[in-house]
């Protein structure tokens, strides 16, 4: 990595050097001339040539040129009116500009760039200037309704949904792809995973009113990282941008109605510039407290979807309480135009104590169980970036170093259960929605339910990454067109551990039955009073009688050290990346063109838990390896620009994506009473990808968009979870047990993806009077994948779908955009998707499409104050699970609709 | 102070604190004694019955062992005992004589043989008694005398004398509990019923064949056998399992005094799939027998069905018997016939 840092600082200096006494710079700042709001995505153009620039997220842009004189900057910005600024130029000087562009007036478009429409606006402009197929999602736009978190703010972008908990958004799905394909970063820097078994970032543990924005890269350049397959996403934070204190914020309000309880929202925003602008300090805070819960039933079949007599029904009741904290500031010290420095720090903690009150109906052995759960879990996201970005005449520079820590804290994981025999009892799972249910009434007398077994547990994931990396770029000219190198290199060294305490204690004699505990909430009318419910065993009071009463209780030592052993682990992830690329402007056509050279060494430490042919435990051995892999990834982007408003793209692209730690670390569990084992997988490859995309976009005036395009990717060495026969222990040369179905993720061949998108969005005002204020949104992206796949271990190739890839992905909403006030009804549609392989088809786990619906509507009061509220999930969509096909429901849970209501103030 | 106040106010918004009740670890759980069985029996006329208490296993979180770690009793604490329901009997004086206990010191050794006393006491007024559990020590049995005669007679029973014992506390360390809810039921078997031991003599027509079909997969050594290696074959009906003893002509050292030696001895046991309550003042009925056995190295589960008949003398008894091994074999129905 040396000897390539040593490479780029030569050509560096062999390229630019003898150009840098003949360079102009002009930098500059757009805002908004009524408002003073920064006007990021601008185009710069010195009119009649190709050279140009854009303005970035703060509205800065940096111009460099080898020409001199009288020259004429051209700005243009979608629903502002062009600005021509003449500039003279002297060859190695610099000037700076400040600019301010004017909202177009009624009469130019018909439509009012209204405050609620600049968010928009923005949006749209950051999407055109965007060398990469992006869609952009602004702070107005975040703010204008404040989503709760992250990933329901980003579920409206086109080609993005997401997977929920609980009804909240949790993680993005771009283009229909798997979670794992998406890069989550936060001002441009991978955001570490709280979780222990995936890579993947949940979004719900950032408050989205912390963004400043939100970028979702749909295609890589060089100078971004390498493992996003499906996409990236960037969050980035706020800025203080003037001198005149800015203070924002909001508070709300909110009632859920399966709950009948109340949620609260309030955030405060603080960002000023000192020193004569030279120094700025932004400090956010927020928190969210929502008091959420669910009713669900779902059939565990036993493994086996055809096997009915297997089936147990579970109905469970949720009640959760969840927070969110978000903490974050941002120092920056400009010393002059062109040279800054800056520290970026952000904390955000989600937490979620959740009940679960279940009763599991097992038909075949004649029992009914009743359980509580008591969790409380905390996953916290921080990181802290200090860098520099400096103009020189000749070139650029930025720098950065970051620390970034998360963890997911679960100090307590209690469940408490109980059991009844001779309780027979009839389960109908024919009727798809509800399944019915016949058992005696006795399964309501707690009475009758003795004391099975309690757990406690805790577990402590934590992640680390460091990181440092550095970006050159160098204006070029080659004949009569320019060009900008860039290049830069990149360390990031990832820390990785999960340890676990788990304690079972099953009775020695005297335990009282499940009567003597039960207490507290219930759901009276479960399911909308389809089924009964009881009152449950209350958690704490059945530790506080094992507390008083230890001698009737006995700890399961071999459970304990199973259960510590099996999935803990530790593991270190060390990067180095370097790329070099060239951004190139021919007249209308924009090429950036390059490569990335990504490698990577993981090491890892976990343990194998050792049974022997009885199934009796032998022993917990220590298992350690190492993976190392690299990928050079050549990458291309073409924008043709046919008009100023008409963009086609296109774009090939390499990506890849890293596997799972828990998927790599070899260690294996059996059961073998069961028959059954589970074995990471040391040689398992990360997943590769070559994307191809051709996209075209036509902005309108009045802040309309249509866009679409056809994307393909060809992956290789997709990851799948495969089951199949082997000996136990899996790979040994003594094995103790022959004929055990294993579990392991396994790469699979070669998988072929083709999707296209298509958006549309305008204001409807082609029609008369106040109806011209209503705007129609809407996207769609279809996505169809084959993957060819060894199911077990027949030989037998099968093609499935992509695991996680939705064939149908949307958005549909309606909006009434006027001066004060603000309604939007909108449609979100997640299509179906495979979730888990199971042994046959049949017994393939798949989310069922759901399409949500929710009401917002806003009213600006004046300048400082506006009022909002909404209304989510208004028909009640629950999430699904089936079997094999949609007759086969495995579970369906419902959250009813909630609410909320509140004001945001902003004040500057 | 008021942003603290708000910041405090929020935290508790995420109701991690509420009504939490925090499980002891494992490492501040109490030493916990514990009678080793549920149950026991002997023959109407046995003149002692021993009963085991022990120490429930602990964790150690250095160890980390599987089994957890029998600890040892950290100070000398008295142990209260009570007997119950006595049956076949009013006073306790008429059946317990006695009482003493003992530990284990070695093998071949314990406190009684070094002289120890564990301070035993039995008041037969009430029933209750004590002893002490001396520091160190991980195991105790409480031994009681028994009155041979009480119960000895020529009479088919139709039901047990016995009694119940209970741990009903301890004193002297705070760090130590007893699991009260846990009794011992002690049963005084008829031998007039099947109770008790029979002989197999392997000459009789049939008997050695029948042998080997039904228990020839349970025990390795048993399945090489010959007939002439055998000194005798005792069937026992005890309290909760049939056991068979086959005796061999090969001796080997005693392993308490190596200058004596006895016969080498096979073992099959199988425990019956119902109590010992259901063979009172039977002399024929039906029999369910289960447990596992381990052939190369896999354990199997096995059933044996079949029925059991006593001579009007009660000098015979004939054992039908047939089953499977899950996964092995079906065993056919054998015919045994024992004497006594």
């Amino acid at each position: 990595m040396k000897t390539i840092a040593h490479l780029m600082v030569l050509a560096l200096v062999l390229l630019v050097a003898p150009a840098w006494s003949q360079t102009a710079l002009i930098t500059g700042s757009l805002t908004d001339e009524r408002t003073g709001d920064v006007l990021p995505g601008a185009t710069v153009i010195i009119d009649g040539t190709s050279e140009g620039s854009f303005s970035d997220l703060n509205g800065k842009f940096v111009l460099r040129t080898s020409r001199n004189g009288a020259l004429t900057l051209r700005i243009s910005y979608i629903g502002y009116e062009t600005l021509q600024q003449p500039v003279n130029l002297e060859a190695g000087t610099s000037i700076h500009l400040n600019l301010t562009l004017k909202a177009v007036a009624g009469s130019l478009s018909e439509v009012v760039i209204t405050e609620t429409l600049q968010g928009q606006a923005r949006a749209l402009n950051q999407q055109r200037s965007s060398d990469v197929v992006m869609n952009v999602v602004s702070a107005d736009q975040i703010g204008r309704f404040p989503d709760p978190n992250a990933a329901e703010a980003l579920q409206r972008v086109q080609g993005v949904n997401i997977e929920r908990d609980q009804g909240e958004g949790r993680y993005v799905l771009i283009r229909g792809l798997a979670p794992q394909f998406t890069n989550i970063s936060i001002n441009g820097e991978q955001v570490p995973s709280p979780e222990a078994s995936v890579r993947y970032v949940a979004l719900d543990a950032i408050p989205s009113d912390q963004l400043a924005s939100m970028e979702v890269y749909k295609t890589l350049r060089p100078d971004l990282d390498g493992d996003a397959i499906g996409g990236s996403v960037n969050l980035i934070t706020r800025k203080a941008q003037s001198e005149k204190p800015t203070i924002s914020g909001s508070l709300v309000g909110g009632f859920n109605d399966l709950m009948g309880k109340f949620n609260g929202q309030g955030s405060l925003q603080y960002g000023q510039r000192f020193l004569n602008n030279k120094l700025g300090v932004m400090l956010n805070g927020s928190y969210y407290v929502n008091n959420l819960g669910s009713h669900n039933w779902e059939r565990d079949s036993d493994s086996d979807i055809l096997n009915p007599e297997a089936h147990q029904l579970e109905l469970r009741d949720y009640e959760l309480t969840r927070t969110r904290r978000g903490l974050s500031g941002t120092l920056d010290y400009r010393f002059n135009d062109r040279n800054e420095v800056y520290f970026r720090a952000m904390h955000n903690l989600f937490t979620d104590r959740e009940w679960r009150r279940r009763f599991v109906f097992n038909p075949a052995d004649e029992e009914v169980e009743l359980l509580t759960k008591d969790r409380y879990e905390s996953q916290s996201v921080n990181s802290f970036n200090l860098g520099g970005i400096h103009q020189f005449n000749g070139f650029s520079l930025d720098y950065e170093a970051a620390y970034a820590y998360a963890e997911q804290n679960t100090p307590y994981d209690n469940e408490v259960g109980f059991i009844a025999g001779d309780m027979v009892s009839q389960i109908n799972f024919s009727p798809v929605d509800f399944p019915t249910l016949s058992t005696a009434p006795d399964y309501l007398n707690s009475g009758l339910y003795e004391f099975n077994e309690f757990e406690t547990g805790a577990t402590l994931a934590t992640d680390e990454n460091i990181t440092a990396k550095f970006n050159v770029q160098v204006p070029y000219t080659l004949g009569k067109s320019d060009g900008t190198l860039k290049f830069g290199a990149k360390v990031r060294f990832k820390e990785k551990d999960f340890t676990i305490q788990q304690n079972v204690y099953e009775a020695i004699a005297g335990v009282p039955n499940a009567d003597a505990f039960t207490g507290g909430y219930f759901a009276e009318s479960f399911l909308d009073g389809r089924f009964t419910l009881n009152p449950f065993p209350v958690v704490g009071d059945v530790i506080a009688y094992f507390n008083d009463n230890p001698e009737q209780f006995e700890l399961q030592f071999e459970d304990k050290v199973v259960d510590e052993a099996v999935e803990a682990y530790t593991a270190s992830e060390d990067v180095y990346a370097g790329y070099v690329m060239t951004t190139h402007r021919f007249d209308r056509l924009t090429v950036v063109a390059g490569a990335r050279y990504e490698y990577t060494e993981v090491a890892y430490n976990s343990n194998e838990v050792v049974f022997n042919a009885n199934d009796e435990f032998e022993g917990v051995q220590e298992v350690s390896g190492t993976s190392n892999y690299g990928f050079f990834l050549p990458q291309v982007n073409l924008k043709y620009s046919l008009t100023d408003k008409t963009q086609l793209r296109g774009a090939a692209t390499y990506s890849y994506a890293r596997p799972n730690f828990e998927d790599i670390v070899p260690a294996q569990e059996a059961n073998l009473r069961d028959r059954e084992a589970t074995v990471g997988n040391a040689d398992l490859l990360p997943v590769s990808a070559l994307n191809l995309d051709a996209f075209a976009e036509h902005y309108m005036d009045n802040l309309g968009l249509i866009s679409g395009g056809v994307y393909f990717k060809q992956l290789d060495n997709f990851i799948y979870t495969r089951r199949f026969e082997s000996s136990y222990p899996f790979n040994s040369p003594s094995p103790t047990a022959e004929g055990i179905l294993f579990t392991r993720a396994e790469n699979g061949g070669t998988a072929n993806l083709l999707g296209a998108e298509f958006g549309f969005q305008r204001q409807l005002d082609f029609l008369p009077g106040k109806l011209k204020n209503l705007a129609l949104y809407l996207n769609y992206t279809y996505t169809n994948s084959t993957a060819e796949f060894q199911r077990t271990d027949d030989e037998r190739l099968e093609d499935i779908n992509l695991p996680g890839q939705a064939a149908h992905v949307g958005n549909l909403s309606l909006a009434y955009n006027g001066e004060k006030l603000t309604i939007r009804a909108a449609a979100n549609l997640n299509g179906s998707y495979l979730a888990e392989i199971g042994p046959d088809s049949d017994n393939d786990i798949y989310v069922n499409s759901r399409v949500q619906l929710d009401l917002t509507g806003g009213y600006r009061i004046n300048d400082n104050w506006q009022f909002f509220t909404e209304f989510i999930n208004l028909t009640n969509q629950p999430f699904e699970l089936y079997s094999g096909n949609p007759d086969q429901m495995m579970q369906r849970e419902f959250y009813r609709w909630w609410s909320r209501v509140g004001v945001k103030f902003n004040f500057n | 102070m008021v942003p603290m106040l708000a910041l405090l106010a929020l935290a508790a918004c995420d109701r991690r604190e509420e009504d939490l009740v925090t499980a002891l670890s494992p490492d501040e759980l109490p030493i916990v004694i514990l009678i080793s069985d549920e149950g026991d029996g002997d023959l109407e006329d046995a003149d002692e019955v021993g009963i085991a208490l022990e120490l429930l296993p602990l964790w150690n979180a250095q160890t980390r062992n599987p089994e957890g770690e029998t600890p040892e009793m950290p100070s000398d604490v008295t142990v209260r005992f009570a007997l119950s329901n006595p049956e076949g009997f009013t006073a306790w004086d008429a059946y317990i004589v006695g009482v003493d206990a003992v530990y284990e010191i070695d093998d071949c050794t314990d406190s009684s043989d070094e002289g120890i006393d564990l301070n035993a006491e039995f008041d037969p007024s009430t029933g209750t008694g004590s002893f002490t559990w001396p520091q160190g020590v991980s195991e105790v049995e409480v031994l009681f005398e028994l009155n041979p005669d009480l119960f000895a007679n020529d009479l088919l029973d139709g039901s047990f004398g016995g009694f119940t014992f209970e741990v009903t506390g301890v004193e002297g360390n705070e760090g130590v509990r007893v699991s009260s809810n846990l009794s011992f039921d002690y049963l005084a078997l008829d031998d007039e019923a099947v109770f008790g031991e029979w002989s197999i003599d392997p000459a009789t027509d049939g008997n050695w064949e029948a042998l080997q079909a039904l228990f020839a997969n349970f025990d390795e050594d048993f399945a090489e056998l010959g007939v002439d290696e055998i000194d005798e074959i005792v069937l026992a009906f005890e309290y909760d399992k049939m056991e068979i003893t086959i005796v061999l002509l090969a001796t080997e050292e005693d392993e308490c005094d190596p200058s004596e030696l006895v016969n080498e001895e096979i073992q099959i046991e199988a425990d019956y799939a119902f109590g010992a309550d259901d063979l009172a003042g039977l002399t024929e009925g039906d029999l369910e027998l289960e447990g596992a056995i381990e052939v190369e190295g896999i354990e199997y589960e096995f059933v044996l069905e079949g029925s059991f008949a006593i001579s009007a003398d009660g000098s015979t008894l004939t054992l039908e018997l047939g089953g499977e091994i899950d996964d092995i074999s079906e065993l056919e129905s054998q015919t045994l016939t024992l004497t006594r």
